[in-house]
């Protein structure tokens, strides 16, 4: 699945390739007429399609590219060509295969595959060596014409004597930190944000119905929300703020919670996010983020405390009321049920317990031997999980790829990580809960558990951390089994 | 998550409510909710003795140093756990009787584990 996402976005991605790389006609890299430039490439493989723009010969008989071209404000005019032949270089490029995408005052945005442009301008699209100072990212590669490749202006429809050059464009590197997209590491396959949670979940298709959570409020207490560059490239509403015994809201060493809210946005990403960085004392942030009023709350951490055999220790009542008083609050609450843990709060009976469910790359849906699916000591008659999200498998559930801060714990590469445990399962399904509460304002926390519940895709393969087996209908391996959106939200519709 | 030296804990005081005698559910929760009056006597007692204290609706979230913990309720302090150390009452808790009336009960926070 993400393999096709990237696929499709070389083709029409918003952000499409920059940089540079001149070459020129006859072999010369000053003098030609023409250059190339962009295009990111992941493998070792030279790009299907590539980008570039078309610099239009200007009347004036000057060009941007002379050696002694200085351009200013004030001297623009001399290189701007006229607008109808613009246009008409454009209608030639389609005439002859190219794709335009935009046309510019002085240039025109082009595409083609790869084996077109080679044709068209008798060159050559090659990988290009970068310098090792320029201190790129290890998957960059830029392909494009060499500086010894042939290279000419097509002489078809008068267009060598309409173009001044053409560049291939090259995908830009990012001034932060972190990359804003989430990388395709080749070795196993994988999920990434937001597209591939969101289509599982059949969360698109709400979507596309305008319920992307817009006016519902989210509140998640965890280690700490980095203002990573994926969550403004995707433009979600995300606040970050500590709790009392907690500081610096702007980071977050760990990585799990920058990690695991980008779930819940994948599934919801119109909601207004607070991220709540807990400090010493779990209990405080998870108040504070109930002064916050939300109307949703996730919580990805727990303690593996419900066990046969025990009951309730003083040293948790305080964390018990706190989330009753938020559910009696008319907050719907979502807690993980745990990874082969006997996790509380999650197996509360007021919460929404969240196990996991995986689906693999032919996708086959079935129990996963990473979660947590018991009957509550505690809590007589309570059965955990309620529902799925969707979760990894042992021995890391290395699964989802998540953003985290630079230099966190989690951080596996270029401020990316992958682990998804229940961790990742709760945000997912609190999301689709936020889908629910957009749709129908009135609905109250046991309303979205039975509307989730009879309208999960039931799970009948696998089993779980426990040992619990997947069936027909209900069972300890997954509850109701995967949540589905799309049917859960046509069921309030 | 925690971001706090070792030797500082946190540790919750819970006050009593109009009962503390029955099983908890949403519907009777206010039940257990104290008067404001005794969660404002408390947080200044224990804030005048250094510790740091945040309200809550149920009684204080509070942090101090080991020390404190055990010079303010006569109690020792041992540390347990490798993975994720934390610390245990040693004994029994001796609160002051200038509050006793008013706690229902102190105890230590634990770290909790992340899901992920």
């Amino acid at each position: 699945m993400a393999k096709k996402k990237r696929t499709k976005k070389k083709v029409s991605a918003r952000k499409k390739p920059s940089s540079t790389r001149r070459s020129s006609a006859k072999k010369t890299d000053g003098g030609g007429k023409v250059g190339a430039g962009y295009s990111r490439v992941i493998a070792d493989k030279k790009p299907k399609d590539v980008v570039f723009e078309v610099v239009v010969r200007p009347d004036t008989g000057k060009s941007a590219f002379d050696l002694d071209a200085l351009p200013s404000v004030s001297s623009l005019s001399d290189y701007v060509p006229a607008a109808d032949k613009c246009v008409e270089v454009s209608r030639k490029l389609q005439r002859h295969g190219i794709s335009v995408e935009q046309v510019g005052r002085f240039s025109i945005s082009a595409s083609c595959p790869t084996s077109h442009f080679e044709k068209f301008f008798g060159t050559r699209v090659s990988k290009q060596t970068l310098p090792k100072s320029a201190n790129l990212p290890k998957d960059y590669a830029m392909y494009a014409p060499g500086k010894g490749d042939p290279w000419s202006l097509p002489k078809v429809d008068n267009l060598d004597l309409l173009i001044d050059r053409a560049y291939i464009q090259h995908e830009p590197v990012f001034f932060a930190n972190e990359r804003p997209i989430p990388p395709h590491w080749p070795d196993k396959f994988r999920l990434r944000v937001p597209v591939d949670v969101a289509q599982i979940l059949r969360a698109s298709s709400v979507h596309r119905l305008g319920i992307d959570g817009e006016g519902v409020k989210v509140a998640m207490p965890d280690t700490g929300f980095y203002h990573h560059p994926f969550f403004k490239e995707q433009g979600y509403n995300f606040l970050a703020v500590t709790a009392p015994d907690a500081s610096d809201h702007t980071s977050d060493d760990h990585g799990h919670g920058t990690g695991e809210c980008a779930n819940l946005l994948a599934t919801a990403p119109g909601i207004n996010f607070i991220g709540v960085k807990m400090g010493f004392n779990p209990t405080l942030g998870f108040k504070t983020a109930v002064e916050l009023r939300p109307d949703i709350m996730t919580n990805s951490w727990g303690y593996s405390v419900d066990h046969p055999g025990t009951s309730m220790p003083n040293w948790l009542k305080p964390l018990y009321l706190a989330v009753l008083d938020a559910v009696s609050r008319g907050i719907v609450v979502c807690f993980s049920a745990g990874n082969g843990h006997f996790g509380f709060p999650g197996s509360m009976p007021e919460v929404l317990s969240i196990g996991g469910v995986v689906v693999d790359k032919d996708l086959n849906y079935s129990a996963t031997t990473y979660t947590s699916g018991f009957e509550s000591t505690w809590f007589p008659g309570r059965r955990v999980p309620d529902f799925s999200g969707l979760c990894g498998v042992p021995p890391t559930a290395d699964y989802i790829v998540l953003p985290v801060q630079r230099g966190a714990v989690l951080d596996k590469e270029d401020g990316w990580g992958a682990f998804s445990g229940t961790s990742a399962a709760s945000p997912m399904v609190a999301g689709v809960c936020a889908l629910l509460k957009q749709a129908d304002p009135s609905l109250t926390g046991d309303d979205i558990r039975n509307l989730l519940k009879y309208t999960a895709r039931d799970i009948t393969v696998g089993t779980n951390a426990h040992g619990e087996h997947a069936t027909v209908g209900p069972d300890l391996a997954t509850g109701f089994g995967l949540v589905d959106a799309a049917r859960a939200i046509n069921a309030v519709l | 998550m925690p971001n706090k030296t070792t030797s500082t804990i946190a540790f919750d005081v819970l006050l009593r409510g109009e009962t503390d005698d029955m099983d908890v559910a949403t519907a009777n929760l206010d039940k257990l909710r104290p008067p404001p009056e005794a969660i404002e006597k408390c947080f200044r007692w224990f804030a005048a003795k250094g510790v740091t204290c945040f309200r809550t609706d149920f009684g204080l979230g509070c942090e101090a140093t080991v020390e404190l913990f055990q010079s303010l309720f006569d109690v020792k302090l041992k540390q347990i756990g490798a993975e994720q150390p934390h610390y245990q009452i040693d004994g029994e808790l001796h609160i002051s009787k200038e509050i006793a009336d008013l706690i229902s009960q102190v105890t230590l926070v634990r770290p909790p584990t992340f899901f992920g």
